[in-house]
């Protein structure tokens, strides 16, 4: 199968995958419990009054007819509107993004900080201090829940460091400095522990590249060690590591939810949790449809790269 | 992503695990600091988890002392006491129980479910292997978040939910990882001679190609061990995971975040216990990839 | 004199602290002279030392009065829904329009009711209320509020089917507007009326523009009152931006006009530990909520103040008194959610159903405790009903130690289940259902019931399925309680009245407690406007309520609130916000 088959079957099946997702939440979130209009009027609110509420809300239509309606909408680009602000769903995830993408960017520069330097320190030399030193830093970074991290930052930098917010995003077109700081701690919670993982991939990658037979003759050939190392060896290395940083996207999903909340930021976690507990429907649909559209696309990304590091493995994995 | 692993095909087995293997990390332990390390503090919190009942000095739900007292060797509580004025030691010993059970409960939830789909996908391959494998990108897609939102409004907190919603978005791992290492032995001599002798599919698959797999399996089983313990902390930060006032170690020190400046202990010592074990299952799980010389390709 | 005089001029009061004093000064205390038909002459309620002024006898205003400045105030909560006040129920929405419109009345800082646009008010007779609303109060866009824009608000609401407070103005029978008065006509006496029309937890009586009519939706983002602040930007989810509002009709003690402040910068904050690191490291000036932990923390720190008032909140426990099956018409109107009631019950043990169960419960439970452990002392023990934001009710009955009320007893609550039959081990077994903010109150009764060796499991739910489940009646006993009562009608009437789809009477019935002796007395209670009889009706309410344990009190929280020591005159009248007078000292 050639690359461009392979890629439009990938695509066609993505489009089937995140349909299928936000077909089952859909269905999935309308029948858990709970009444978004009785989350408006108050708990207190009267029965008339929240049959009416429902009624203006399109609730008490059938189920199907809802769906249809909602993927009508969707089809000319409209994700509907929030049914608690009556906000346009498209403006309130474009909102959410900045932040947690901030995040997730800085935060994967610090991983990538971190990780490479160190793996390949600890690649190099091997089995001495340094190794033992960078391990062990590994080993910490990916042995901590993120929002602990972030706990701790709070309680060591951000009490006793006053230029450095302990809460907030402050959005990039108020200056970059601000910005900068209002991320920093959440995007090291966030970091640390990818940083962990990172790194050891980078150290056995490392390894196993500098083992390999062009790289001995290179050294043999007589260039110098470190010429090698950076010419040959870490290009190759590096490979693995990149394709672990699509991943990235999943576990920043993941972690960042409680980062979020640790450092009161109103990122895509937090919207995703708080329009579920308010059974805000047409958020929650646009929220899992961005969000899946995202793990789907890092996934042919990831598989696509793969394919191409590792030829044991043919397009479309079959036999 | 696949795991790939290389060692010889012959030998003894003892539950599908060949016992070169087991002798294999034997010696790996024997010969490495990092893997005695490991395996020594998994047997401690396994010990302390196991006994709890027996070693804590309390009824971890007792409201009986002061609360918010600072950790003092030479007091009655030696730890300190939570907000409740219950005795923290007590709690934590008890949270070592639900923390490592749900840990591991999570995985052998989505290994059970993830082994079976790669293994059918794997050796089957064509549309079975499409639909399956479609289905898992399905999965992987779907934020478990949302899933242990869901079992939370359906059915209320409880330590199986989280079981169910941290092991779910490991399915999708371990079906990848078997239907590649299916893949990538299915073409050998001795299953290609199991087929041409006729025996049947379920016996080939559990008889000649899993067992096969199994090196690979349980090195991810224990690093997922290790995140699922993570994800339980997260959840129950959320306060997504296990009843109020039953202990975790997650629970605790998200109980414990309101009192970071006033007592740090309640979220500190709860923090470092999870780092602890973690990092042992994490050491122990790099003693087992050494030991099975399983190449790593971490992954999500 | 001095105090009962004023008390005269302004109204009737609903006085936290001298009710006793009034009440025995009959014809001339507010509650008598105006409910009673007495003179029914009003006078100036409008001075400016009634209302908003924050901690009193602090005359902190003087040195605000000049400089204007703008805080950053914290606001607990992930979201601010609606801010058309006739859609609002919830305290954390009430605190901010509060501070943007005016309402007929309002409530002081001794929880009396006084005038608010109203400048002086009186009642000719029982089902007559006549208001001489202020001179010159203004819109945010500059239309005049007079008595027909009062009209115009009332009757709004009157016509809503989709607000939970229409059924407040249900028995008005007719508005009549001229000029700067307004007369409103009941069809018969109803004494809960005067509450319903304070600006904030009333509700009902909070003067909505007409603008709200052309565009519901925006106006529940954007509205347009009349208060001392106008909202003039919000992002969802993020930020609320209230400007003070320049033609404010309100004038301090020395004739300057309110508000003092130039703005508010509401950001909303959804976690009490965010709020609080926000607060310490000096993002915001006020949180109009801290949670115990914090407020005590707070109150170590040399540079915050914490302010502390019951927000007409209590919290307890409803236990399920009877089979919903029993009654399944009247549990398919409460529940409101289209299905039939729950079955599990049938041929199954309630245990709840008998009353000495339900007594032992309440007596198994140390109020004090509750209190200390899962409150840190920011509460009350709520050993009945009334909560002491309903100032006369509450002193009436004793204050703080009503007769007849639950007091911690466990011998005789094992005694009680005894005599139930209730022996085994353990005695009871039973699922709470709540919700998270009742965890730290549940966590402490559930070790207090397992003295009793009563063994309860606490179901925390999200707040959408516990509203759900709460009238699923599948639970033996789910924590429940209510904030901004003012009014014993929101606390009993429709609790715990027998359901009556007419009146809205039992309408939110979690307890299924139908009793229609109870339900009389009650609506004696309704149409006795003067507030000694009607405290009287209440004696014997009590009474009954006590000896039926429809609901088992345990707490009246009281809100902790903090703010830095430069900012001073924020109203904390029940509970509200109030940044009328507040201000900065340079």
């Amino acid at each position: 199968m050639g690359l461009r088959q392979y890629l439009l079957k990938r695509l066609v099946h993505s489009v089937f995958v995140m349909l299928f997702v936000v077909t089952v939440v859909f269905f999935a979130v309308r029948s858990i419990p709970g009444d978004p209009a009785r989350l408006m009027l108050g708990g207190d609110a009267d029965p008339e009054a929240l049959e009416a509420l429902r009624a203006e809300l399109g609730l008490n239509e059938p189920l199907y007819v809802q769906y249809f309606q909602w993927l009508r909408r969707l089809l000319t680009g409209d994700f509907g509107e929030s049914i608690r602000t009556g906000e346009p769903v498209l403006g309130s995830l474009v909102q959410v993004a900045g932040p947690t993408l901030s995040i997730a960017m800085l935060g994967m520069v610090i991983a990538l900080v971190i990780a490479i330097p160190t793996g390949i320190v600890s690649s190099v030399k091997r089995y001495e201090i340094e190794d033992y030193l960078s391990t062990t830093i590994a080993f910490f970074g990916i042995s901590m829940p993120a929002f602990w991290i972030g706990i701790v930052l709070i309680l060591v930098v951000g009490v006793n460091v006053d230029a450095i917010p302990t809460f907030g995003y402050t959005p990039i077109n108020e200056g970059v400095g601000p910005w900068l700081r209002s991320i920093l701690l959440p995007a090291i919670a966030v970091g640390f522990p990818y940083g962990g993982i990172l790194m050891r991939m980078m150290r056995s990658s490392m390894l196993e590249v500098l083992n390999e037979d062009y790289m001995r003759t290179a050294r043999a050939k007589g260039l110098t060690s470190n010429l090698v190392l950076f010419k040959h060896g870490l290009q190759n290395a590096l490979i693995p590591v990149v394709t672990l940083a699509g991943i990235f996207l999943a576990v920043v999903l993941g972690g960042v939810v409680a980062v979020e909340i640790v450092f009161g930021i109103r990122g895509i976690g937090r919207l995703l949790i708080g329009s579920i507990n308010r059974r805000d429907f047409p958020l929650i649909q646009g929220t899992v449809l961005i969000v899946s559209f995202v793990f789907v696309l890092a996934n042919i990304v990831v598989d696509l790269l793969y394919t191409m590091i590792n030829p044991r493995i043919k397009y479309g994995g079959g036999e | 992503m696949t795991v790939s692993s290389r060692f010889d095909t012959d030998g003894g087995r003892v539950f599908g695990l060949r016992t070169d293997l087991i002798e294999q990390f034997i010696g790996t332990v024997n010969r490495d600091l990092k893997a005695k390390l490991g395996v020594v503090i998994v047997t401690l919190f396994v010990i302390a988890a196991i006994f709890a009942p027996e070693l804590a000095p309390y009824d971890p739900m007792a409201q009986d002392f002061a609360p918010l007292q600072a950790p003092a060797l030479s007091s009655e509580t030696p730890l300190g006491t939570d907000s409740f004025g219950r005795d923290l030691l007590s709690r934590l010993m008890y949270g070592a129980r639900i923390s490592l059970g749900v840990g591991l409960g999570a995985v052998l939830f989505g290994a059970i479910s993830g082994v079976l789909l790669g293994l059918i996908a794997g050796f089957y391959g064509g549309w079975i292997d499409d639909l399956l494998m479609r289905g898992v990108d399905v999965m992987w897609a779907f934020p478990w978040l949302l899933i242990a939102i869901m079992l939370v409004a359906v059915f209320g907190q409880g330590v199986w939910n989280v079981i169910v919603a941290v092991g779910f978005a490991y399915i999708d791992d371990f079906a990848r990882i078997t239907r590649g290492e299916v893949l990538s032995i299915r073409e050998e001599e001795y299953v290609l001679a199991a087929e041409s002798v006729g025996l049947g599919d379920l016996e080939i698959v559990f008889e000649e190609v899993f067992p096969n797999t199994v090196a690979p399996i349980i090195v991810q089983f224990t690093v997922l061990v290790a995140r699922a313990m993570l994800a339980e902390a997260t959840l129950s930060f959320l306060g997504l995971g296990v009843k109020p006032s039953t202990p975790t170690w997650g629970a605790l020190l998200g109980q414990g975040r309101d009192f970071i400046t006033t007592a740090w202990w309640i979220s500190i010592l709860p923090g470092v216990l999870i780092m602890i074990t973690v990092l042992g299952i994490n050491l122990f799980g790099d003693a087992l990839r050494d030991a099975f010389d399983v190449r790593e390709v971490d992954s999500e | 004199m001095d105090d009962i005089q004023r008390s005269d001029l302004e109204g009737p009061k609903i006085d936290r602290r001298t009710t006793v004093k009034l009440l025995g000064a009959a014809g001339i205390g507010g509650t008598a002279g105006c409910l009673g038909g007495g003179d029914g002459s009003g006078g100036d309620g409008g001075d400016g030392e009634s209302g908003d002024d924050g901690e009193s006898g602090d005359d902190g205003e003087s040195g605000g009065g000049a400089s204007g400045s703008r805080i950053s105030a914290g606001w607990l909560t992930d979201e601010i829904e609606f801010l058309d006040p006739h859609m609002v129920d919830l305290g954390i929405q009430i605190e901010i329009h509060s501070n943007l419109f005016n309402g007929l009345l309002k409530l002081n800082e001794d929880i009396e009711i006084v005038g608010d646009a109203a400048a002086d008010w009186s009642l000719p007779d029982d089902t007559t209320y006549e208001f001489e609303l202020h001179e010159g109060m203004t819109f945010h866009n500059g239309d005049t509020l007079d008595a027909e824009a009062v009209k115009w608000s009332l009757e709004r609401l009157a016509g809503m089917d989709t607000s939970p407070h229409a059924g407040k103005v249900s028995n008005v029978d007719s508005i009549e507007a001229d000029g700067l008065d307004l007369t409103i006509n009941l069809t018969e006496p109803y004494a809960p009326f005067v509450s319903f029309m304070l600006r904030g937890p009333g509700r009902a009586g909070t003067i909505v523009h007409e603008s709200a009519a052309d565009d519901p939706d925006e106006y529940a983002r954007m509205p347009i009152g009349s208060g001392p602040f106008e909202l003039t930007e919000r992002t969802a989810g993020e930020s609320l931006t209230l400007d003070a509002y320049d033609d404010y009709w309100e004038t301090d003690a020395d004739g300057n006009s309110l508000p003092y402040l130039d703005g508010i910068d509401i950001e909303l904050i959804p976690e009490p530990s965010t709020m609080w690191s926000a607060l310490q490291g000096g993002e915001i000036d006020y949180a109009n909520l801290l949670t115990g932990e914090f407020a005590q923390q707070a109150e170590g720190t040399g540079s915050l103040t914490v302010q502390t008032a019951s927000a007409g909140e209590w919290s307890g426990i409803a236990p399920l008194c009877s089979n919903p099956d029993d009654n399944p018409e009247m549990v398919r109107w409460i529940s409101g959610l289209g299905e039939e009631p729950t079955e599990m019950w049938n041929g199954e043990d309630i245990p709840t159903a008998d009353p000495r169960v339900r007594e032992a419960l309440a007596i198994a439970i140390d109020r004090e405790e509750i209190v200390e452990r899962a409150a840190f002392g920011y509460g009350q023990p709520a050993h009945t009903l009334y909560n002491p934001a309903i100032g006369w009710l509450y002193n009436e009955l004793g204050e703080g130690e009503p007769d007849p009320g639950f007091y911690y007893d466990p011998e005789r609550a094992e005694e009680l289940l005894d005599e139930a039959g209730y022996t085994g081990e353990p005695r009871l077994e039973a699922t709470v259902l709540a919700l998270t903010e009742d965890e730290r109150e549940l966590t402490v009764v559930q070790e207090q019931l397992s003295e009793i060796g009563v063994e309860i499991e606490i179901d925390i739910q999200q707040q959408s399925s516990y509203w759900d489940n709460t009238y699923r009646y599948e639970q033996l006993l789910c924590a429940y309680g209510g904030a901004s009562d003012v009014d014993p009608w929101m606390s009993d009437f429709k609790q715990f009245g027998y359901p009556n789809e007419e009146t809205t009477e039992g309408a939110w019935q979690r307890s299924l407690w139908f009793d229609e002796e109870y339900s009389d007395l009650l609506a004696e209670a309704n149409t006795t406007p003067n507030l000694e009889d009607r405290a009287e009706v209440y004696q014997d309410i009590n009474e009954m309520f006590v000896e039926n344990v429809p609901f088992i009190p345990t707490m009246f929280p009281l809100n902790p609130k903090a703010l830095v020591s430069e900012l001073g005159g924020v109203g904390t009248q029940a509970g509200l916000s109030n940044f009328h007078r507040a201000s900065l000292d340079e």
